[in-house]
């Protein structure tokens, strides 16, 4: 098997949640693919799953990465879903898929029209949609755990933040990182890809 | 990301050594398309008999509102079809025969959506499941992971048997013959493959129900349908041939008026070699079986296929599984229990119970329907449904052609509970069935084809409706809405009572997206009749058509009157006249909503619009064949590198006969994939003849066909005598595709 996935998550729960309104995003999103220097790699489309109830929201669909303000856990959220194109280790990809996701939110924020999709910096969720890598157990997270919570130290002022696994073994590999750092949403990003880069 | 390669080491050893094999073969053919050694087109075919699909912009171009754009993917601008980019993500078909499927099997389709997928599974109109945005490498791993539960891509687009439908409710309804879900069944296996349906110029669609009245089977709208009836204490079914929807639509003729069930494969067996033999195969607009029915006329297409079928050579699973579909049973999971009088029942249950839930013919059972917007589960609530249905029903799973799923053998004292656990997961909204049930085809969201965005609207009127006070009207609620991003019609909406397809009008200059509004089509009585198409209507009026028509309905109908006949009472005139003033669009300064589609952002445009995949290339069989013997010797090449020299022989043994097949079966059809066949048949119809040789090398690249074939494997297998097989099966492959380019050159066919 392969030692290191390609298909990584990260998502920051929004800061208030009541205050999503799904239906801003698709101007946006379409926004973004036409000017194609907000975010990273290839955008191709706008997905729209805001009918689904606990759903994906609206994605923008990109070749390396998707991202979405998604409505499918127990809080919306802002994620970024790394697909290909990641190099080096596991922490370095989680790094890069955080700061990803830091990065669309911010992105998010500054427009008036998802000003909204403000997150909160206190917690992050990573998963790792690849069952055959690492299944949603206890031996996954004793392999990994500590990559990852290693790799978002920045985020907590460097120390090593606590994670919990979240999720039986039916779901793809799941953990919640708690963080307390000081840092702002794009000072966050800029501190994660300086240490992935 | 766990590869390919891990998956198919991980799945081995509960794959299917047949279906491994062949998902191996196709994974060759990738491998030998991106190194350029297999044609586009052939690849293009062979991969949408996998069921991998494309999708919108896979040709590398979007408009982005303020032009078209050149999407710039990696990959050197290879293609896996013309026009078609290799890393642009496609869509994967999954068929699931009369739409049933096992707890285990959803659950694994939901793991693929979420690992490879955006997610989401889509339940389609035909009772599949799509997963959307799938890259062609993953789609292979899909492919192996739900193969290894029992579930098959294959030939799910193309030029073959599509999925076979049927009624959702088959065996626990009052009005059916008799279940038709075993008959369905051993039909999806037979065919499947068949090496008589390879041969079609168009898909090939085909449906099954248990009576005739209902709608469940939608018999009249396929290519070829059977419905159940009992005569005489037999078990048999009317076949019905050459409906279809699409730009012509045209109602299924009834072929035989019954037969006996033991004559229900063989009679589809015969319709398709008639149909391979004599469809059109250059004119894809004319190529579906609905054309071939127009041409001849019912009593000579009949006459062929009676005349086919006295020469079919007997076939076993003609009759074997017979035994077992007459004793074929349901197996519930738990006890019937009626609901009691005093049961305390949740808020929201009463109307649930009232629009989603269905009394079976069992007593002490329901069918529960869980009505999902657009057709749309996510695979957590995939996961949370499969929980549900292992606690109250067990297999009892079906999808529907209205994209939504029921529960089969629902204890009736189950059913708060029940409606409770699917509250829980977002799955307990009512109005299944109801005109608040939309169905859409996917649109401008991920076809092609799209002109119109039928999602959105869909989504839109669902929204609206939702809200209506005038839905309360029982003549309105029963109305059923269906929308179609083209005149195509995966929509179904020439069933529907309101229905629509997209299309484009130029107004000042500018495109602005359309709806064709089709009205009073029977969804009952297997799709009974087709709507009439009464104008074209902005895509942003639309809500305003459907309180048009619903509300004039409610209050000018007669006593009784249904919707079909009042349509017809008022006809074309009278209803434009009513549409009239919902066709004029506000000047492109005044309001450009009207130019952006439903759920875009982007200043409409059909410059999106590229060549669909619906039907594939038509390509030679011989030549479809060649590309899979060509997959199989290149896993001999990679069994040789891996050492395995036994395999490595086997291998290139097996590419070698099939290749040979591929040529002799362009002469007799019913050549059996039996060796000692195969080798007699090559050298006494071409090499015996010499013409099968070529004015320079004679026959020798068949030599090694006929060597390998008389001495069998080797005892002490030796590296280099291998490796020369293996080499020398790569030239006997090449030399047929000369043959067969030869034979066109004679004959000016195309190969
Ligand atoms: S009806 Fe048209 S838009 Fe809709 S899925 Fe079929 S081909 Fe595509």
């Amino acid at each position: 098997m392969s030692d290191v996935p390609a298909r990584i998550t990260a998502r920051f729960f929004l800061a208030a949640p009541d205050a999503a309104d799904p239906g801003s995003l698709i101007p946006v999103f379409h926004d973004w693919i036409r000017r194609g220097d907000v975010v990273d790699g290839l955008l191709i489309d706008v997905a729209d799953y805001h009918h689904v109830p606990d759903g994906p929201g609206v994605l923008l669909i990109g070749h390396e990465w998707d991202r979405a303000v998604a409505f499918d856990g127990d809080r919306p959220a802002v994620v970024s879903v790394s697909k290909r194109g990641l190099e080096g280790d596991l922490a370095t990809r989680v790094q890069a898929v955080v700061a990803d996701a830091l990065h669309v939110a911010a992105s998010l924020a500054d427009d008036p029209a998802t000003g909204w999709a403000e997150v909160a910096l206190d917690e992050v969720e990573i998963g790792i949609p690849d069952r055959l890598f690492a299944p949603n157990t206890p031996e996954s997270l004793a392999a990994i755990g500590g990559e990852i919570a290693a790799a978002l130290a920045p985020l907590n002022d460097g120390a090593t933040p606590a994670l919990e696994q979240h999720g039986d073994t039916r779901r793809p590999f799941r953990v919640r990182v708690s963080l307390s750092g000081s840092l702002g949403v794009r000072d966050a990003a800029d501190a994660l890809r300086a240490v992935a880069a | 990301m766990s590869s390919r390669a891990d998956w198919r080491a991980h799945l081995a050893p509960s794959m299917p050594a047949e279906l491994a094999e062949e998902i191996d073969v196709f994974e060759a053919q990738m491998e030998l398309r991106q190194q350029g050694r297999i044609d586009e087109r052939v690849f293009a075919e062979t991969r949408l008999r996998r069921g991998a699909y494309g999708q919108r912009y896979d040709n590398g171009l979007r408009h982005d509102g303020d032009g078209q754009k050149q999407l710039r993917y990696p990959g050197d601008n290879l293609t896996k079809g013309p026009d078609t980019l290799w890393d642009a993500p496609g869509m994967l078909r999954i068929k699931l025969p009369y739409g049933g499927m096992t707890p285990e099997q959803f659950e694994v389709i939901a793991q693929c959506a979420e690992e490879h997928s955006d997610g989401i599974l889509h339940i389609t109109t035909r009772q599949d499941v799509q997963l959307h945005y799938v890259h062609i490498e993953d789609a292979v791993t899909v492919m192996r992971r739900i193969g290894a539960v029992g579930i098959t891509t294959r030939e799910a687009c193309g030029n073959g048997v599509r999925n076979i439908t049927g009624c959702p409710v088959a065996g626990v309804c009052s009005t059916e013959a008799f279940d038709v879900t075993p008959y369905a069944d051993a039909m999806f296996r037979f065919l499947l493959g068949h090496p008589d349906c390879q041969d079609f110029g168009r898909k090939f669609k085909i449906a099954f129900s248990g009576c005739p009245g209902e709608a469940c089977g939608l018999v009249m709208l396929h290519d070829f349908g059977a419905i159940a009836e009992v005569r005489d204490g037999v078990r048999g079914f009317s076949l019905w041939v050459g409906g279809g929807l699409g730009p012509t639509p045209r109602q299924a003729k009834r072929m035989y008026d019954w037969v006996p069930a033991a004559e229900l494969l063989p009679l589809a067996q015969a319709v398709g070699r008639v149909f391979a033999r004599l469809g059109e195969k250059k004119n894809r607009n004319r190529a579906r079986v609905k054309f071939l029915m127009e041409k001849l006329g019912v009593e000579e297409f009949r006459r062929l296929v009676d005349e086919e079928r006295a020469i079919l050579p007997h076939d076993d699973r003609w009759t074997s599984y017979l035994p077992a579909a007459e004793v074929w049973k349901d197996n519930p999971t738990k006890a019937p229990a009626p609901l009691r009088d005093d049961a305390e029942l949740p808020a929201g249950y009463a109307e649930w119970a009232r629009t989603n839930v269905q009394a079976q013919r069992q007593e002490g059972y329901s069918v529960a329907t869980i009505a999902l917007p657009l057709g749309d589960i996510t695979s957590e609530q995939s996961r949370r449904l499969v929980d549900v249905a292992r606690r109250y029903v067990g297999d009892n799973i079906r999808t529907t052609v209205e994209q939504n799923v029921v529960l089969r053998y629902v204890p009736d004292a189950d059913l708060p509970a029940l409606y409770r656990d699917l509250d829980e997961v977002g799955l307990a909204a009512p109005g299944a069935g109801t005109i608040l049930d939309v169905t859409s085809c996917p649109g401008t969201d991920t076809c092609k084809l799209g002109i119109a965005s039928s999602r959105g609207l869909a989504n839109e009127l669902r929204r609206r409706l939702a809200a209506a006070s005038y839905i309360g009207d029982a003549s309105i609620e029963g109305l059923r809405i269906k929308v179609s991003g083209c005149f195509n019609s995966c929509g179904q909406h020439h069933v529907a009572d309101i229905g629509f397809f997209g299309n484009n009008r130029k107004v000042g200059g500018f495109s602005v997206p359309h709806f064709q509004v089709v009205l009073g089509g029977r969804w009952r009585e297997n799709a009974g009749s087709y709507g009439m198409a009464v104008g074209a209507i902005p895509s942003k009026r639309i809500p305003e058509v459907v309180e048009t028509i619903t509300t004039t309905f409610a209050s000018e109908r007669a006593e009784d009157e249904t919707f079909q006949d009042w349509i017809a009472r008022l006809g074309k005139k009278e209803i434009g006249v009513l549409l009239e003033g919902l066709k004029s669009i506000p000047g492109y300064d005044e309001d450009r909503s009207f130019y952006v589609d439903w759920a875009d952002a982007r200043e409409y445009s059909v410059r999106d619009i590229a060549q669909g995949e619906c039907a594939g290339e038509v390509i030679s069989r011989t030549e479809l064949m060649l590309t899979e013997a060509e997959g199989t010797a290149f896993d001999a090449q990679v069994a040789l590198e891996d050492g395995d020299l036994l395999r490595a022989d086997e291998l290139s043994y097996r590419a070698l006969l099939q290749a040979a097949r591929a040529l002799v079966r362009s002469e007799d059809s019913d050549i059996p994939d039996d060796p000692d066949t195969i080798v007699r048949e090559f050298r006494e119809r071409f090499y015996d003849t010499e013409r099968f040789f070529d004015r320079f090398s004679g026959g020798k690249f068949a030599r090694p066909l006929f060597v390998r074939h008389a001495d069998g494997p080797p005892e002490q297998p030796d590296a280099e005598d291998i490796r020369t097989l293996a080499d020398e099966t790569a030239l006997f492959i090449d030399a047929v595709h000369q043959y067969e380019i030869r034979q066109a050159g004679a004959t000016g066919a195309t190969v």
